[in-house]
């Protein structure tokens, strides 16, 4: 598949003028359907100096390529509008680091136009603008052509066009669901944050994981119980300059990993947060993680997914009882739909509230679909009939030869899964021979229960049983 | 001739100048031409290369489809093209119409040299430039966009074609860095418009990252100065740019260059009062040195509005550097005194330094905050919450004055330590087997069983054996006659297997191939003219000589052929009769020389492996022995696995002669690789009783295995065996064993081509760290035991260091030879036979004393960390001969005098007294920090202050006292940094 290229058309730059700071919108999706320069919010941010650094630090990871640092493509920021509070979200030109402004309720003061997500123009005068921003300085925000911006330009477009290569896209939309799977490990309030995250080494390449001991946080060099993997130290550079308003400190991630693994740094500060999720290396993005295929597997996630997201309305806050309600679905269908919406870049996921919220990835939707060639390639293989299954093992036909799934543990005789054993999801056999097995049950409901019983563990099984009630 | 003819002998005589001119000289409808005909030109050239390439390259029809071959010819014909690229470049730029078409044509990858620096483009910016004006602006912006990286081959062109055209450079960053990369002209008439863009352009700064002004200004900052001198630029475009780069951020290397133009321009202080308020918000988040700066303009200016004083001491006592906490405060100090009114405004600052990670600012903090404390009146609160945040002593000065919970003293950190593993001691060895498959057989433990289950079999009953042996050895090792040498435990076993299963398969190992005794050898030959003034004796002696009555020989007969021939073809070349030659070659007597002819010297220079002269050797006996028996060279295996094949290679031996006895003596009876005494006496008089004499090999193992002491039992009973094994048996038990050999190393190093000892020599740079392994044995009378205790090899090739996790079972009693053979193993492990923690336990579970070749294993694991050696110092210390003091000193060398560094040890001993080896860590402490902390000129930095202030941790622990000299010595140096005060508690705690 080519890569795609995305083009921003901004009707003027993104400028701050005597405290005005105008942000210019290109594209994307307001509740009224899409739109080409969309009209959010306009009013005072009530935090000028937190506001401005942070937004500073959502346009320098945007910028960023941390994993071999070098000038090239940088695409913008996206500003979703959800009601009461505007998301800035952002995702490094490596693929490794997600970040995300919230400016919540308690900041703003202002007019909500629509509700939607859309990118916003970033450029270096605006960058050198906000570096002056004080704490005793005004701040009026923006977010979509207003008067000030139309008045006082002289017309001059903004045309860019970038680049949207594919793993970078499935990233941007999968690190949500990577996030969903995180808890809270540990949390410190401001001074000690600022002195744990000045205590690191100063190597940006440096690999290491937290672990918290009493009210603090300790740097070990191997994993341990309740440690945070922290692979790349430099890739927390843009929390540095906004430790001054820091009010704490929160670490996020996946449960007792044994190897790298993703992790979630979230600021809080006066009426925003400010959230950076890693990915497990430093050199390895988040496309390819493979944490989603199993609930996307399931037949019904796709035809679930359109109804729930039907439902969304750029909610800032999507309540999973509420929705099953709605949608007539159980939570754990409506679990497996929001999945799906995640990798479709549909819905964003704050660690703050545990929720999800409903933001459309304001890229070609077509791209932004479809963009699993794992499941694909198993979708492939399961309806070329390549799949056998006896028991409690699966014997799947390839190109490369013939390899053996175990549907109970997941595993196979691929060399892809002996390279990584599962840490990057199951392999393309697996998912054909889960697919092939629901299929079975399914089609015989008689024997259903226990032939999937018999056939293994996981998402897969359980939805499938539960399609064939 | 047409002009496409013309052109095309132009293109591929490579005559560029010519060329150019002609193209220059062209119509318009003969550019047409040439501009259509040269992609054929390309095509046909491309062919030709491939054509060229295939022929330098030939293959047969299996080659054909190599995938090898094919690429190398690829790179060939990638290699041939760009020979024509300048040429075809040339006739590109005067002819094609297209700008698009052009600048693709101009950019074609396959006409550069790949690796090579871009080439100059002086010739095609001359045909471009008698392009029309527009047509030329156009080509100039595509071209620009096209470069990507700072070197990239199109910058110069680009570069240049911009200069001649004197077209508008695009806004497009890689261009001002490639710009920057290809250095400064001072009358370069981009610099007008690209200077701007460098506070701008992504990549800038990292481009120039190493212009520095001290000594003197390399060639930018010079440029620019002579530039501001002269007033060619604006001091206040560059000091806008210098600024505003700064407020756009960037890490301390991206903003270097500017932050030292910014130190050329100098900015006067009503410059800097102009951008005062840009300044202030640059000091909470920039980079340390733009920070600096940032202070030392706004202190250059004044006065200042009162809040921009407060914003800029708080951003300044928030920032980590020390010193500009430190300056924030000074500043603090000075406005409190001169308004004391203001203290309360200050005191959120005062707050944020009283919780800074150093030591210093924070006790300035206290100072400031003491001096002032009746000025801050209601915000007193504030100070007084920031108490229990401070270190106790601190936090007690401060609550005297404003109140406030002082932090529980933090030393009292409650010490359990864990109890340390107890461990059995070493089980009994399992009894002899043969039923386990060739892949069990890893590890000594499975194959000395085996061993000795095997032997048993093929003398109680060799058909039963051979029932068992066959499924698992049947098929095993196929290959295995065709090997020359059997490193591998594996092939002996399979070999002991297949023997027994078909007798006599084992077709020996051929006699080697004759061979070309001159095989590798060069020759060059050189005959000259003999100087007449040697018209001496020694000729008349020689030929004296030659008529002796002994019958000539052919002369240079033992030379081959071909060499003679030359010779004798270079001596007729003189002048030499072809009738003396002639007898010369064939050993026929020499006629006698004409007085005409010329008198000859010969030279030959020669290299190879075979003297010259005389016969080559005859091959050594013993080498001839190791080859028949597949056994390797001593020289490339290192000594305990050489001593392990010896043993095996008699048993197989043995059993195709038949002369293998009942049973084996070496087979151990514990765990750890120890062999009982009666046992071994029992089985002596197995042999003794069957009529067989023991196995050499076999014998000096059992020997080895011995428990250390004296067995005057087993002494006296082997003394009645009779059997000369037997003897041999009663006399080292009543020698009391094998007496411990010297044992240990001395560190060296390699600087330039030459290893140094660190004892003989003080290193100036070193490039490489040699352990050089120190072991003497006095001779036993027992040729391989000897052999096995020879010195260890410093550098290692070949196949030394396998089978390394045997070693400790071939020498049970004498561990600290088994250390000194790992010493070479242990440095540089990377794509080489590693050491791991897991060797060193069964060396720590054997027996015989410890020294320092083993201290720095345990050294070194403790530093490398991976994979965890805690449960090894817990093992050594539940044994209780961890060497402790070695440890500690071997510690110091290691991270003195190699990359290692501090923090991971002490890592590494915090773990393992919280573990419950603080006693033993203690003692590696204490021998550790004379070695480690700074002497000397050194300064303290914050892992010396770690290591004490773990010192002093673990002394608490385990309660130890004794002074240590260069701790007192630290401590009482009266200063007031961290480092000196953890000495002093160190050295407290150590007076009691």
């Amino acid at each position: 598949m080519t890569n795609a290229t995305q083009a921003y058309s901004y009707a003027a730059p993104s400028m701050l003028v005597d405290g005005r700071l105008g942000l210019s919108t290109s594209g994307g999706r307001a509740l009224s359907g899409p739109a080409v320069a969309p009209r959010f919010f306009s009013g005072v941010v009530a935090q000028a100096a937190p506001a401005a650094a942070c937004l500073l630090g959502v346009a320098d990871v945007a910028l960023t390529r941390y994993h071999q640092p070098r000038p090239g493509w940088t695409r913008d920021p996206v500003v979703t509008c959800g009601g009461d509070r505007l998301r800035f979200e952002s995702f490094s030109a490596c693929g490794g680091v997600y970040a995300r402004l919230d400016l919540l309720g308690d900041a703003l003061d202002g007019e909500v136009f629509d509700r939607g997500t859309t990118n916003v123009d970033v450029n270096g005068p605006l960058r050198e603008a906000l570096a002056r921003v004080g704490a005793r300085d005004p701040l009026h925000l923006g977010v979509g052509a207003d008067e000030l911006t139309v008045t006082t330009l002289d017309g001059a477009v903004v045309e860019k066009k970038v680049p949207l290569p594919e793993r970078w896209l499935r990233g941007f939309a999968e690190v949500q669901v990577i996030a969903a799977r995180m808890d809270l490990r540990a949390e410190l309030p401001g001074m000690s944050a600022v002195r744990f995250l000045r205590s690191l080494p100063k190597r940006a390449t440096a690999d290491l994981w937290v672990a918290p001991v009493g009210r603090e946080l300790r740097v070990a060099d191997r994993p341990g119980a309740g440690a945070v993997c922290l692979s790349g130290v430099g890739r927390l550079a843009t929390l540095l300059p906004l430790l001054r308003f820091a009010r704490s400190l929160k670490v996020y991630g996946p449960a007792a990993p044994d190897g790298p693994a993703s992790s979630a740094w979230e600021l809080e500060l006066p009426g925003m947060r400010y959230t950076l999720v890693l990915s497990p290396e430093r050199w390895r993005g988040f496309s390819g993680e493979g944490a989603v295929l199993a609930d996307l597997a399931t037949d019904e996630a796709e035809a679930d997914a359109d109804v729930v997201g039907m439902l969304l309305n750029f909610e800032p806050e999507v309540e999973i009882g509420l929705l099953a309600d709605r949608a007539g679905l159980s939570s754990t269908r409506v679990r497996a739909a929001l999945t799906q919406l995640g990798t479709a870049g549909r819905v964003g996921y704050d660690l703050s509230e545990a929720a999800y919220f409903h933001r459309e990835l304001p890229y070609d939707r077509e791209h932004v679909q479809h963009l699993n060639p794992r499941l694909t390639a198993a979708r492939a293989l399961a309806e070329a009939g390549a799949v056998e299954i006896t028991g409690a093992t699966a014997r799947v036909r390839t190109d490369g030869g013939v390899r053996e799934v175990g549907l109970a543990d997941g595993s196979c005789t691929c060399p892809w899964w002996w390279d990584h054993r599962g840490s990057r999801g199951p392999c393309k056999h697996v998912l054909a021979a889960r697919i092939a097995a629901r299929a079975t049950t399914v089609s015989a409901p008689g024997n259903g229960a226990g032939n999937g019983a018999g056939n293994g563990a996981g998402n897969g099984v359980e939805t499938g049983v539960e399609g064939s009630l | 001739m047409s002009v496409w003819q013309e052109v095309r002998g132009l293109v591929t005589d490579r005559r560029t100048r010519e060329l150019a001119d002609r193209v220059i000289a062209l119509g318009d409808t003969e550019r047409a031409e040439v501009a259509g005909r040269l992609p054929g030109l390309l095509e046909e050239l491309r062919e030709t290369a491939i054509r060229t390439g295939r022929e330098e390259l030939p293959g047969d029809d299996l080659a054909e489809e190599d995938e090898w071959v094919a690429w190398e010819r690829r790179m060939a014909a990638r290699e041939a093209l760009p020979q024509f690229g300048e040429a075809l470049r040339i006739a590109g730029a005067g002819t094609i119409s297209g700008p698009a078409a052009a600048v693709a044509w101009l950019t074609r990858r396959e006409l550069y040299q790949r690796w090579a620096q871009a080439p100059d483009p002086a010739q095609v910016v001359r045909v471009l430039a008698a392009r029309p004006a527009a047509w030329q602006a156009d080509v100039a912006d595509r071209l620009c966009r096209k470069i990507r990286t700072a070197d990239d081959r199109v910058a110069p062109l680009a570069l240049a074609l911009l200069r001649a055209s004197g077209s508008e450079p695009p806004a497009h960053d890689p261009l001002v860095v490639a710009w920057l990369t290809f250095g400064p002209r001072d009358d370069d008439p981009l610099l007008g418009t690209l200077l701007p863009r460098i506070f701008e352009a992504e990549g800038a700064g990292r481009a120039l990252r190493e212009e520095r002004l001290t000594p003197s200004p390399t060639p930018w900052l010079s440029l620019v100065r002579r530039l501001l001198r002269g007033g060619r630029v604006s001091r206040a475009e560059l000091l806008d740019g210098c600024v505003s780069r700064f407020l756009r951020g960037g890490d301390a290397a991206d903003l270097r260059f500017f932050v030292r133009l910014h130190e050329l321009i100098d900015p006067a202080p009503h410059e800097a009062a102009e951008r005062a308020r840009d300044y202030l918000r640059l000091l909470p988040a920039s980079p340390g040195p733009v920070a600096e700066l940032a202070l030392t303009q706004i202190r250059s200016t004044g006065p200042h509005d009162d809040a921009d004083v407060e914003e800029a001491i708080e951003a300044l006592t928030f920032r980590p550097e020390a010193k500009l906490a430190r300056a924030g405060l000074t500043w603090l100090d000075q406005e409190v005194r001169q308004e004391p009114a203001r203290a309360g405004r200050l005191a959120p600052a005062l707050v944020t330094a009283l919780a800074h990670t150093s030591d210093e600012v924070r006790r300035r903090a206290v100072r400031i905050a003491l001096r002032h404390a009746a000025a801050f009146g209601a915000d007193a609160k504030l100070v007084a919450d920031a108490v229990p945040h401070l270190p106790s002593d601190l936090g007690r000065e401060l609550a005297a004055v404003f109140g406030g919970e002082v932090a529980a003293e933090e030393t009292t950190e409650p010490f359990t330590p864990a109890p340390l593993p107890v461990l059995p001691t070493p089980g009994p060895f399992p009894a002899p087997t043969v039923d386990r498959a060739p892949r069990e057989l890893h590890g000594w433990v499975p194959f000395e069983q085996w061993l000795a289950g095997f032997v048993e079999g093929v003398g109680r009953d060799r058909a039963a054996l051979r029932d068992r042996l066959v499924p698992a050895f049947q098929s095993f090792f196929p290959h295995l006659y065709g090997r020359e040498r059997w490193l591998d435990p594996d092939a002996w076993t399979a070999a002991l297997a297949k023997e027994v299963i078909a007798p006599g398969t084992d077709p020996g190992v051929p006699d080697p191939e004759p061979v070309d005794p001159w095989a590798g050898s060069s020759f060059s030959v050189h005959v000259r003219p003999a100087p007449p003034e040697e018209d001496d004796e020694s000729e008349h002696e020689h030929e004296h000589g030659s008529e002796d009555g002994a019958a000539p020989e052919p002369a240079f007969g033992n030379l081959p052929e071909h060499v003679r021939e030359e010779i004798f073809r270079q001596i007729l070349e003189l002048g030499v009769s072809a009738e003396r030659v002639a007898a010369m070659r064939d050993g026929l007597p020499v006629p006698p020389r004409d007085p005409g002819e010329p008198r000859f010297r010969v030279g030959i220079m020669y290299s190879g492996l075979r003297p010259l002269f005389g016969k080559p050797r005859e091959p050594d006996p013993a080498v001839e022995f190791r080859r028949r028996n597949r056994l390797p060279e001593p020289a490339h295996v290192s000594p305990p696995h050489m001593f392990l094949l010896h043993r095996l290679s008699e048993i197989y031996r043995a059993l195709r002669e038949g002369t293998l006895p009942p049973v084996l003596l070496a087979t151990p009876t514990v765990m750890t690789g120890h062999l009982d005494p009666g046992v071994l006496v029992d089985r002596l008089e197995l042999c003794a009783a069957a009529g067989a004499e023991p196995l050499p090999a076999d014998l000096q193992q059992a020997l080895l295995r011995l428990p250390r002491g004296n067995h005057p039992l087993a002494a006296e009973r082997a003394g009645r065996v009779g059997s000369r094994a037997a003897s041999a048996v009663a006399a080292w038990l009543a020698r009391g064993g094998l007496p411990d050999p010297e044992a240990g190393l001395k560190w060296a190093y390699i600087e330039g081509a030459h290893e140094h000892l660190f004892e003989e020599r003080a290193p100036g740079r070193v490039d490489q760290i040699r352990l050089v392994p120190v072991l003497r044995a006095e001779p036993t009378g027992h040729d391989l035991i000897d052999e096995l205790l020879r010195e260890p090899s410093k550098w290692r090739w070949d196949n030394h260091g396998e089978v390394m996790s045997w070693w400790p079972s071939i020498l049970p009693s004498h561990r600290e030879v088994v250390s000194v053979n790992y010493l070479p193993h242990l440095l540089y492990q990377w794509n080489h036979p590693g050491v791991y923690p897991a060797y060193l336990e069964a060396v720590a579970d054997a027996e015989g004393p410890l020294g320092d070749a083993t201290a720095l294993i345990v050294a070194y694991f403790l530093a490398e960390r991976r994979p965890d050696p805690v449960p090894l110092l817990l093992r050594m210390t539940s044994r209780g001969d961890l060497p402790a003091e070695a440890v500690g000193r071997q510690l110091a060398l290691l991270i003195r005098r190699t990359w290692f560094e501090t923090r991971p040890v002490l890592a590494s001993l915090r773990e393992a007294a919280h573990q419950g080896a603080h006693e033993q860590v203690w003692e590696i402490l204490r021998t550790l920090l004379p070695d480690l902390l700074p002497s000397g000129g050194e300064r303290p930095n914050v892992t010396h202050t770690e290591a004490v202030a773990l010192a002093a941790d673990v002394a608490t622990w385990a309660g130890a006292r004794g002074e240590i000299p260069v701790v007192s010595a630290h401590a009482a140096t009266g200063r007031r940094s961290r480092f000196a005060r953890e000495c002093g508690r160190l050295r407290d705690l150590l007076a009691g």
